[in-house]
């Protein structure tokens, strides 16, 4: 792994991005997703 | 909600990575691709739109550091070691927690009055391997506070460390209003100019359109998109 040679007189920053709710058009990968966290969830298959 | 890396220059630019480490939901914690978002109607897709920024500024060791976390995922057989939770704060490669634990948590956090050091480190350890997005987050401010990266006041000191009992549910409205208080913290605001791959964009021209696709993304294509920035 390469070492970094930023400059050391940059003002680096840890950025939080908060989102909107807003949007949003589902694909059906995320419907698919959401479908088998649902099922996953009422087998008690997937809760840590 | 997510993290990113980014340079402020001089004029109050944000150069931005493309990346976004949070956890989302149905994956697994990793790289997803910070876009600009351009609406496309016959495009069906998850858009998830940037609103807001908020920023802090770390020496160029912790930032390499953090760079090194958020790209290094858990080797095959190790076992995260809890008591050393203070020492690290998290990689990628982490699970998403189930509507089921969300909602645990959430009637946990009403009963939750009053919280000892004991009580904070247990529910800390409970949260070591399933997080959401604001939790990554919140796991990421008190690693910088354990380090003494930040200097917090004692009262905003328990302020963000009560927020851990909130577990799952913690809501990312709750952590920007008490992250937004900071001294340490600052708001980008959405007219604010961001540098995303060349472009030009203000905040609220950012998306994430699929985060379900998560990437791995190598460390020293982190430090080459940088050097790549600083020399333009």
């Amino acid at each position: 792994m390469g070492l970094p040679c930023l400059g050391a007189n940059q003002k680096y920053v840890i950025v939080f991005i908060f989102y909107s709710a807003k949007t949003v058009k589902f694909s059906f990968n995320t419907l698919a997703l959401y479908a088998i966290q649902l099922y996953e969830d009422k087998n008690g298959m997937s809760d840590h | 909600m997510g993290i990113s890396l980014g340079i402020l220059t001089d004029n109050k630019r944000l150069n931005l990575l493309p990346f976004d480490f949070s956890c989302w939901n149905g994956t697994k914690s990793g790289a997803a691709i910070i876009s600009e978002y351009t609406v496309d109607e016959s495009k069906f897709s998850l858009n998830i739109l940037a609103h807001d920024i908020l920023f802090f500024q770390v020496e160029l060791g912790t930032f390499n550091s953090i760079v090194s976390s958020f790209v290094k995922g858990p080797r095959a057989n190790e076992k995260r070691d809890h008591r050393k939770s203070e020492n690290h704060f998290l990689v990628n490669q982490i699970d998403y927690p189930t509507v089921r634990t969300i909602i645990r948590d959430y009637t946990r956090s009403l009963f939750q009055f009053r919280w000892n050091k004991k009580d904070m480190e247990a529910r800390m350890c409970e949260q070591e391997n399933v997080m959401q997005c604001s939790q990554f987050v919140l796991k990421l401010v008190l690693y910088c506070m354990d380090m003494k990266i930040l200097q917090v006041t004692f009262e905003n000191r328990h302020k963000i460390k009560s927020l851990v009992f909130q577990g799952t549910a913690l809501h990312p409205h709750t952590l920007f209003t008490t992250l937004k208080t900071m001294n340490f913290c600052y708001h980008f605001s959405q007219q604010c100019k961001v540098t995303l791959d060349e472009k030009t964009l203000t905040v609220r021209k950012m998306c994430i359109d699929s985060p379900e696709n998560v990437l791995d993304v190598p460390a020293v294509r982190v430090w080459e998109y940088f050097n790549l920035q600083k020399n333009k």
